[in-house]
């Protein structure tokens, strides 16, 4: 029988690995380690003490380790599906009614409905709560919210194609006529990027009503912290154009995305593995905010160079991909019985 | 993993789990008799190392049991880490080999 300061002592080292790690191996770690310790020893040898003190830095510094566990990522890919589509539904309907406040305090009432930038099927000037209806609806985003709540997963899909069938038809039809103001990143999330990372989340995962299962206090820290930048950004891409323009001037773009990325970062790493895994997913949504902060933050010298450009949409482009080659890789081993089923 | 080189401790706790299922602290111990002794796996590292050939699907769990009010799980090698540990033991024969032939021309 080992002495039982020998035992409290690894006890207490033990707590240097994470606390998942722990979960899966201190019993039989604790146990190697008191058959291991040579008799009548009451403190860890030096030797050992260093090998768990570099195991657990190892094991702390491997994150990617972590990630590529398969069935965690079909989970984290469950939430993402349930809850990606509410939060562009709520970062639009916030936006339009941020849009209105500052319409009706500057005296002007109604929204000019112009469907981004699809002007020439504008609405016209209406009232602010039929245009968001409409906006939403003919976009898609209503019907994709609504039906992955409803854990109807393959038409949620299909409504968040129409998102993106929504958007190129626009690109196809509008011819520019102003300068952009916001850097075409941050549209580009909203009409591909995100809908597309929903499409793959819906069809690879299994399913909103599995990750709705899975909502934990972190999940919606996460969640609600990136809902801020994303209606905020949304109403710089498609705010009305006199008031996006003071918005984009001002410095509340600027706070805001890096308050919400230290936010991100807090519920992250109070989070388990597979709501790391969420954030990582989450972040998608977040890259082209933090791509239109790059934009603010280097000389205009530098951001309008075709490297500089090139790279921030190869950028774009490889994210998904890469989501998309762990996703498949991860249901083709799980469908070979490799996985562990749980998170 | 089958085109590098494995590392020797890996070697090692594949070749411990070859005949038999075992557990942590027999692989640490079969590790220490495989190598005559000049390597010795401690638990920090064996854990870790597990942890990872679990991950790449060469080590799977067999079964777990209780002794002496502690968990006693047992680890055995999957087909692929059969397969990865026999092409090893074939690179590392053909390496064997073609030193002995060199050695051989060498000496003659």
């Amino acid at each position: 029988m080992a002495p039982a300061g020998l035992e409290a002592r690894y006890r207490r080292m033990l707590r240097l690995f994470p606390v998942e790690y722990r979960q899966r191996h201190g019993d039989e770690m604790l146990g190697v380690l008191l058959a291991a310790a040579p008799a009548g020893n009451d403190r860890p040898g030096f030797a050992q003490t260093a090998d768990l003190i570099l195991s657990a830095a190892r094991i702390r510094i491997r994150p990617r380790r972590a990630l590529s566990d398969q069935a965690g990522w079909r989970d984290a890919l469950a939430v993402f599906s349930f809850i990606a589509p509410v939060l562009m539904l709520l970062a639009t309907c916030l936006s339009y009614a941020v849009e209105d406040l500052l319409a009706h305090a500057a005296g002007n009432g109604g929204l000019d409905i112009g469907l981004g930038r699809l002007s020439t099927w504008s609405f016209g000037i209406v009232h602010p709560f039929i245009g968001t209806i409409l906006f939403i609806i003919i976009t898609g985003q209503g019907a994709t919210a609504v039906l992955a709540l409803l854990g109807l997963r393959r038409c949620a899909a299909l409504a968040a194609a129409v998102t993106v069938a929504y958007f190129l038809a626009e690109d196809f039809v509008y011819a520019p006529s102003a300068p952009i103001l916001v850097p075409e990143a941050a549209s580009l999330m909203f009409q591909f990027v995100a809908p597309a990372a929903v499409i793959v989340a819906l069809l690879a995962s299994p399913g909103p009503r599995h990750g709705r299962r899975l909502m934990r206090p972190a999940h919606w820290a996460m969640a609600g912290a990136v809902l801020l930048p994303l209606a905020a950004y949304h109403f710089a891409t498609y705010g009305g154009g006199g008031i996006k323009q003071a918005f984009y001037a001002s410095r509340v773009l600027l706070a805001i995305a890096p308050a919400a990325l230290l936010l991100m970062i807090a519920a992250a790493w109070l989070a388990s593995a597979a709501g790391k895994r969420f954030a990582v997913l989450l972040a998608f949504l977040g890259y082209p905010l933090l791509q239109a902060l790059v934009y603010r933050c280097v000389p205009s010298s530098v951001a309008g160079t075709v490297p500089f450009e090139l790279g921030l949409q190869v950028a774009a482009v490889l994210l998904p991909a890469v989501l998309v080659y762990r996703v498949r890789r991860a249901t083709r081993r799980a469908d070979n019985g490799e996985g562990t089923g749980t998170a | 993993m089958t085109n590098r080189a494995m590392q020797e401790p890996t070697f090692l706790i594949l070749t411990a789990l070859a005949a038999r299922p075992q557990h942590g602290y027999g692989i640490m111990t079969d590790a220490a008799e495989i190598s005559a002794g000049r390597v010795k796996l401690r638990a920090g590292t064996l854990y870790a190392a597990l942890d990872r050939l679990s991950s790449d699907g060469l080590v799977e769990d067999d079964h777990e049991e209780i002794v002496d009010a502690r968990l006693r799980r047992y680890y055995r090698l999957t087909p692929d880490g059969r397969a990865a540990l026999a092409a090893e033991t074939a690179r590392l024969r053909a390496n064997a080999a073609a030193a002995a032939a060199r050695l051989r021309l060498a000496g003659s």
